[in-house]
């Protein structure tokens, strides 16, 4: 027998009121009248006949009378039993049901003529239809969510289900978290409602649900899967049921295809630029066969065809280019299936004209910037430097190179130009580093390359600042380290004693187009044989190490954040006077063109969202107040406004109200003097929930463990209301053996001579 | 003329004076509760007159024959002064209870009220004091101013050390020490075993003696009721033992020994022809006097 649960447990305690009786008992016992006999022989006779039959009298009425308040207190209790245990059929039965319905997009997977979440709502209406509610019975739902959530609770009223369900038309564009919800459960929404008979879970039992629980080597136990076994536990001990209804039992294997990736190839796009556009697709069939969809750019559709590969995987490309700088929209859609929500993909291209940037010569020769420090950097930049524009020329960068001393008179505008490049530059004027300072921060990029002018000492003491404030994150050192070599005397043993490049992040957008092993031996063959490294000190959270030398592991490539903008550093030259690396054209302009790319454009990921991001962004200026349109067209007018600005730019509040994939369009004005923001944000659902594979019987029941539960239970109609689960309440019987044991201990106390 | 059957109530006359004075009363007023009493047949008879001499008592003067004689002559009733009577009293400790008006109270205001009724019978009246054995024994003798002796008898037996009640050896002595054809009046709760008890009367008996047994019974033994409804401590008199029990709990069982005991007493005394009079000492002392005079009487005719 397994006690389920008492609805009252503060009074059980009045249990112990058993006492009272039996104190009475002891106390009586010490409290008689003496009296002097003379016919003591009869009495004497009178109770060895009696004595003993009095004890088990007085026994027995002590114990009737311990057991009054013992009933008494425990029918206060309320306790009831669980449907399995036989105590309940001495109870008046009461269905407290608690329903979980997986909201995940999955549930929107078509089944026969609905969808499996409408056959879901279905069933739960069904099921809440058949509680007595006149009697007592009552029902919760709950949603099975990424988060969570109570739908309706403790409720006794079918108007409070369909209302619920109202606002739930189709199930949320996330994927589901068994693991959080049973926490939810279990720890917020049960203590609130003791009596709860059965948990029925409504779920396709998608993999992804349970995939926290379920991931770890065959065998293997979970700390999630424990976790979420001592929730259920707790649930069982209460005597709860537990009922998974799985709504893809007995429907067909689907042939969901899914959109797992939509990207454009070049990080840089330039107008009249073609780019390449991807679109990774994969379907659950591991087969080959035929697919189609088409891309969206503008509004424009092109259809496409294309062909899954052995594992049911395919790529799917195509080439645009744009006519007008800005955000483009871009759209992927496959063909219908089962599943429509994990059809499609959307991206955000921002096409620019061409890439503006300074170039600082810091050694410069004569007039010709050909000539001096930037006589490798120029030219593959900005290769039609100096020549007229063509009509179908477009230029990626359009370079102006600079000498250091205009420079630092302040001749240049800083703001013109999208990223400035500081090539060996001796040293910078105090005025010239607080507006590069200002104009990183509002987004700019700046690139240092060392050389023999670098004077550390002044880099050191008007660019550095503790706690990475500065542009320089950490100090040069005093001294280059490495030798120039002499050619007439090379070596092969020389060469072993160069600097190789070692990349540390992978990942970093700097080094893009480098990881691919073959670019990876190619940039550490053109090593460098001198440079301007940093001191040993520890790097703010600001700075991020790109590169190192294999030797000694000193840092080769830095990276700095300021506000909204980067600062690249570089320990050796632009040019071949400290190594070869720009001698390497194959290495050295992806170098080049990488950190470019990365010095102006902003991070990519900050436009590219899951289903419930925050959509996040700093301007450079105080805002005005400000819209952002969602999918199909609602505009919100956003008046909670920055004021202070936080290291130079303006972050406005995040959205977070993302919750239906799509473009969402930011539309800032920053006032006079500052060129409005017109933005895109690409919202698309996680496709992981798009895979449709379930978890298998046997998986969900090694995960319970000892925990007992039905499954796959038929989603015929009516099926769930057979044989009911209802729990027994005994506070009825208990006040019926309590009245039966008032009596008794009158009869027998009557019966055994008045009121021992 | 004073009413003198209020002394018949064993708690008012107890209040009263001296024991001597006690008996007199009990005495007067069974005598005035006989002319209308129930125990009409037990009267005392006139038998013959004899002349007057101071301090006789005036009120048996016969003036009828005064009238017709000029002389003073006093009636007298029949009275044989070789009736001898012994009225053994148990002063047992059990006879202690209960402690508001004890068994041996009453039975001190039987055996003075029948000395005196005797006494002025010209009846020879003696007293023994018993417990485990005789402890007083006053020869029976029929001047009035025995009744002193006995009354003292009386009175100092209270005062006495008591021991247990054992009836065989003293109804064995008294066998002995009484004179054949005596009336023995045994007052007694005889808390004893029966077998030892009836087998002295059976003694007193051979012995020609007539024997009367007044069984005093308090009561609280008779119906043992206790007005508290709680437990009780019963500290058995004599030495026998405690217990602690709530009365009501064993009432049937006790009620029933007590019966057996007084059944099987009874049944020995019809069989050695003893009076068995069982005495509720609550009740009129008009009782026990009753009885004895009756089985006087019965002796008496007998003769």
């Amino acid at each position: 027998m397994r006690l389920a649960a008492l609805l009252n447990p503060a009074l059980a305690w009045l249990a112990l009121l058993f006492l009272v009786p039996l104190i009475i008992h002891l106390l009586n016992r010490r409290r008689y009248k003496r009296i002097s006999w003379a016919a003591m022989d009869f009495v004497l006779a009178a109770y060895k006949k009696k004595h003993r039959r009095m004890r088990v009298e007085n026994l027995l009425l002590l114990l009737i009378r311990c057991a009054i308040p013992a009933v008494l207190a425990f029918a206060a209790a309320r306790p009831f039993f669980g449907a399995d245990s036989p105590m309940s059929m001495l109870g008046e039965s009461r269905r407290n049901v608690v329903v979980i319905l997986d909201v995940s997009y999955s549930m929107n997977r078509v089944a026969g003529t609905t969808t499996l979440f409408e056959s879901a709502q279905s069933q739960i209406q069904s099921l809440v239809r058949s509680l007595r509610f006149d009697q007592g019975e009552g029902f919760t739902l709950i949603a099975l969510s990424r988060e969570p959530r109570v739908l309706v609770q403790g409720s006794s009223s079918l108007s409070d289900l369909d209302r619920a369900l109202s606002r739930i038309p189709r199930p949320d564009y996330e994927p589901a978290d068994f693991g959080l919800t049973m926490d939810l459960l279990v720890n917020k929404v049960l203590p609130e409602l003791p009596g709860v008979t059965e948990v029925l879970l409504f779920s396709d039992f998608q993999r992804r649900t349970f995939e926290r629980e379920l991931q770890g080597e065959p065998g293997e136990t979970t700390a999630e899967a424990v976790s979420v076994r001592s929730l259920l536990q707790k649930l069982v001990d209460q005597g709860t049921s537990l009922r998974f209804v799985n709504l893809t039992e007995g429907t067909p294997t689907p042939g969901n295809a899914r959109v797992v990736d939509l990207r454009c190839a070049e990080p840089l796009v330039i107008v009249h630029q073609s780019v390449r556009l991807t679109a990774h697709v994969v379907r659950q069939e591991t087969s080959a066969g035929r697919g189609s969809g088409f891309f969206r750019i503008d509004g424009k559709e092109r259809s496409i065809a294309f062909e899954f590969d052995k594992q049911g995987e395919a790529t799917v490309e195509v080439f645009e280019s744009f006519a007008e700088a800005g955000d483009h929209a871009v759209e992927f859609h496959l063909e219908d299936d089962e599943l429509a929500d994990d059809n499609a993909a959307l991206l955000r291209v921002v096409a620019q004209d061409s890439i503006k940037l300074l170039l600082v010569d810091g050694d410069p020769i004569g007039s010709d910037p050909l000539s001096g420090e930037l006589r490798v950097l120029l030219p593959m930049l900005d290769p039609q430097y100096g020549e007229a524009a063509g009509d179908n020329v477009h230029r990626l960068f359009e370079a102006q190179p600079t000498a250091h001393q205009e420079f630092n008179r302040g001749d240049v505008r800083l703001d013109e130009y999208q990223a400035v490049v500081l090539a060996n530059v001796r040293e910078i004027d105090e005025q010239r580093v607080r507006e590069l300072t200002d104009y990183a921060a509002r987004g700019g990029g700046v690139w240092f390359f060392m050389g023999d002018q670098v004077r550390p000492d002044s880099y050191n003491q008007r660019l550095y600042s503790e706690g990475g404030k500065g542009l320089l994150p950490i100090p040069l050192r005093s001294e280059p380290a490495g030798d120039v070599p002499s050619f007439r005397n090379y070596s092969p043993d020389a060469y072993e004693n160069w600097h190789r490049l070692q990349i540390v992040d992978d990942l970093h957008p700097a080094m893009r187009e480098s990881v691919e092993e073959s670019r990876r031996q190619l940039l550490r063959s053109a090593a460098v044989y001198r440079y301007l490294g940093f001191e040993d000190a520890k790097l703010p959270d600001s700075a991020h190490v790109i590169a190192r030398f294999e030797r000694g592991q000193e840092i080769a490539y830095l990276d700095q954040t300021i506000g909204l903008g980067r600062v690249l550093w570089f320990s050796s030259s632009a040019d071949e006077d400290w190594g070869f690396l720009a001698l390497a054209a194959q290495v050295f302009f992806p170098f080049i063109y990488d950190g470019m790319s990365c010095l102006v454009t902003r991070d990519a990921s900050t436009h590219r969202l899951r289903i419930g991001d925050a959509i996040r962004r700093s301007v450079p200026a105080a805002p005005e107040p400000y819209t952002i349109t969602l999918p199909g067209g609602e505009k919100r007018l956003i008046e909670d406004l920055p004021t202070t600005p936080h290291l130079g730019h303006f972050p406005l509040q995040p959205f977070t109200d993302t919750r239906v994939p799509g473009l969402y369009q930011l539309d800032v004005g920053l006032g006079a003097g500052e060129d409005p923001i017109h933005e895109l944000f690409a919202v698309n659902v996680d496709p992981a929930e798009g895979d449709l594979g379930a978890v298998l019987r046997e998986e969900l029941t090694v995960l319970m463990g000892k925990i007992p539960f039905d499954y796959g239970l038929k989603t015929a109609e009516g099926s769930i209301d057979d044989e009911p689960r209802r729990q027994g309440e005994i506070w009825k019987t208990l006040m019926g053996a309590l009245l039966v044991l008032l009596l008794l201990e009158t009869l027998l106390a009557w019966r055994f001579g008045a009121y021992r | 003329m004073k009413d003198y059957r209020q002394y018949l109530d064993p708690k008012v006359v107890d209040k009263l004076g001296r024991l001597q004075l006690k008996a007199r009363l009990i005495v007067e007023g069974f005598l005035q509760g006989a002319h209308g009493s129930p125990y009409r047949g037990v009267s005392v008879e006139f038998a013959e007159h004899r002349e007057y001499t101071p301090g006789d008592d005036l009120r048996h003067l016969d003036w009828k024959l005064y009238g017709r004689s000029d002389r003073y002559y006093i009636k007298q009733y029949e009275e044989e002064t070789n009736l001898r009577c012994v009225v053994a009293l148990d002063v047992s400790g059990s006879m202690r209870f209960p402690e508001s008006f004890s068994r041996y109270r009453y039975g001190t205001l039987v055996a003075a009220a029948m000395s005196f009724l005797l006494l002025r019978q010209r009846d020879a009246a003696g007293l023994a004091l018993f417990d485990s054995e005789v402890r007083t024994f006053i020869e029976p003798l029929s001047s009035p101013a025995h009744l002193s002796d006995i009354v003292r008898g009386l009175e100092k037996g209270c005062g006495e050390d008591r021991q247990k009640t054992s009836l065989l050896p003293v109804f064995s002595e008294l066998a002995e020490r009484v004179h054949r054809r005596s009336m023995v009046i045994v007052i007694s709760d005889f808390f004893a075993p029966v077998s030892e008890t009836l087998q002295g009367l059976a003694r007193l008996r051979s012995r020609k003696n007539d024997v009367i047994l007044f069984h005093l019974l308090s009561p609280e033994e008779l119906t043992f009721e206790f007005p508290q409804q709680t437990l009780f401590q019963f500290i058995g008199l004599e030495e026998k033992g405690q217990v602690t029990v709530d009365p009501r709990a064993v009432k049937t069982e006790y009620l029933e020994a007590m019966s057996q005991f007084r059944r099987d007493l009874k049944r020995g005394c019809l069989k050695e022809r003893i009076d068995y009079q069982l005495i509720d000492t609550s009740t009129s002392l008009e009782v026990p006097l009753t009885a004895a005079l009756a089985r006087r009487a019965r002796k008496r005719s007998r003769r």
